[in-house]
């Protein structure tokens, strides 16, 4: 079955997983951000806030964040690459997009958006000096494939960042597993009407690949001196890979 | 010998003058200058404005406005207190501790919170009033609709003009001169502004005698306050507010400025800023 994916823990034609990826935050787009901070309790910021401090962002850096989202990351981002510095935000879903072009634009700041799919991004070879991507790398369909397009557009010595859901400490697999396949969708349904969204947030992130996994794959893609940084017992990671 | 000194004194003591004047530092130096248009006064603000994400993000992505979202702003302090509480717990107990605290706490907040939300939901429909309650209260000029209307501008302005892609634009360019200003950058600065603003403006920054700064701003509002066209013009007036901080280190304040926009009726050029008038 090579021509399939997952999405969560069905298996889908690759050509389809896109287009449903898609749909899924189509649908919860408007209350993602009240999403994100009920479903972490408001940690996500911190987790943020740490990845943004791993990617050490310096005034006059041009820097790429990939499936931009809301754009959490890019503002914080854009703040500290000024003056001189830029930030592209990127996003393959345009309502995402959006809304974070429009959160950065409150925030008084000025970042080009362009809506493209992460596996082919349409810049130069060695174009940034860092490249983030904030729980996103988990919803495209060939990751290896994003990895290498990720790495493609860095600079030599630029760095890729990665904020992704991981894999938790085992013994609190159980409560983890409980929470995430009962907690979240009912939360899903209750708040932003859709269980089945965040039954695939859950699912996602169990088929995703773990620290070590996804650190193999950092370098597989031509990444060097890879580091991996574990949050909240795992439930999500920070990666951090150069490229020499 | 005493003159020349105190000719020095006052020198010196003028130039400090107006180095510290040029230290207003955003467009226009947060002063009133060029056409000024009869607009709404707004009261007072008591409070900053804050970012208006759902407000300026096109009307297409969100054609209802929605309660739930808007409560966030009251379930920060609790959220943030309990995510502290989550951080605390996880540096000082380890992992294992830390991890199995974050679940619990998860578990018991999302409970609580749902039931804040339905208990909300189940009261008489208050759109946006919470996310915009600083921003809609101090900036919503009295002609216009209720609070709760995610586009107020609508009904006022011609069928077909797109108010949340002008102000949007508008945005855009507010930022993009406050850059070229800090820069002194005369050409950008031409580039949007009518003949007379532009003598001001340049006055401005031949005053400072094209000495770089720096205005970062916090936040950004936009809201059209009045659209009309005066024989082969058009004018808009925009209200900007938010917060800058003018000088670096300073602390940030807050600011309120209607930009008076003009446009030949006839297309041949686009929007120039004519004029600014301070709101505070």
């Amino acid at each position: 079955m090579k021509d399939q994916t997952d999405f969560g823990y069905e298996r889908v034609p690759e050509a389809d997983k896109a287009r449903r990826v898609g749909a899924v935050f189509d649908r919860v787009a408007e209350r993602y951000d009240l999403m994100n901070d009920l479903m972490s309790l408001g940690l996500h910021r911190l987790w943020k806030a740490f990845a943004i401090s791993v990617a050490r962002p310096r005034p006059g850096e041009r820097i790429l964040d990939v499936a931009t989202g809301s754009a959490d990351l890019a503002a914080a981002l854009a703040r500290r690459v000024m003056p001189g510095g830029e930030v592209w935000l990127t996003d393959i879903n345009r309502r995402m997009l959006e809304r974070g072009r429009d959160r950065v634009l409150d925030e008084g700041l000025l970042a080009p958006a362009v809506q493209c799919d992460g596996e082919r991004l349409p810049f130069a070879t060695g174009h940034f000096d860092c490249v983030t991507v904030a729980f996103g790398l988990r919803n495209m369909t060939h990751k290896d494939r994003a990895l290498a397009e990720m790495t493609r557009v860095l600079k030599p010595g630029g760095r890729l960042v990665i904020l992704e859901f991981s894999k938790v400490w085992k013994p609190l697999e159980r409560a983890y597993d409980f929470y995430s396949f009962r907690v979240l969708p009912w939360l899903g349904r209750q708040v932003a009407g859709d269980a089945a969204a965040y039954r695939y947030l859950a699912e996602s992130i169990r088929m995703h690949p773990d620290q070590a996994s996804l650190a193999a794959m950092l370098e597989s893609a031509g990444l060097s001196r890879v580091e991996v940084f574990n949050l909240a017992a795992g439930v999500v990671a920070v990666h951090r890979g150069y490229r020499i | 010998m005493t003159k020349g000194l105190i000719g020095f004194c006052a020198l010196a003591f003028s130039a400090l003058l107006v180095v510290q004047t040029a230290d207003a530092a955003r467009l226009g130096g947060a002063r009133s200058s060029g056409v000024q248009r009869s607009v709404p006064k707004t009261p007072p603000a008591a409070t900053p404005a804050k970012p208006a994400q759902e407000q300026a993000a096109p009307n297409q992505a969100a054609p209802t406005a929605q309660p739930q979202p808007s409560g966030l702003a009251r379930w920060m302090p609790a959220l943030g207190g309990l995510a502290l509480g989550g951080l605390l717990g996880y540096l000082f107990a380890g992992n294992g501790l830390g991890g199995i605290l974050l679940l619990v706490l998860l578990a018991v907040v999302a409970v609580l919170a749902f039931r804040a939300l339905a208990r909300r939901g189940a009261q008489s429909p208050q759109p946006v009033q919470y996310a915009g309650m600083d921003r809609q209260t101090t900036l919503t000029p009295p002609s216009a609709p209720a609070p709760g209307d995610a586009m107020p501008t609508a009904a006022r302005f011609p069928a077909g003009f797109d108010a949340a892609s002008f102000l949007r634009g508008a945005k855009m360019n507010f930022v993009k001169l406050q850059f070229a200003n800090d820069q002194g950058r005369l050409e950008d600065i031409r580039e949007f502004t009518t003949d007379e603003m532009f003598e001001a403006l340049e006055r401005d920054i031949h005053e400072r005698h094209g000495a770089g700064q720096q205005t970062d701003i916090e936040s950004l509002d936009a809201q059209l306050v009045d659209l009309a066209t005066e024989g082969p013009q058009h004018w808009a007036s925009v209200r900007f507010s938010g917060r800058v901080r003018e000088v670096p280190g300073a602390v940030p304040v807050d600011f309120a400025e209607v930009w008076n926009l003009v446009k030949p009726a006839d297309g041949s050029s686009g929007w120039l800023l004519a004029g600014i008038q301070q709101m505070h």
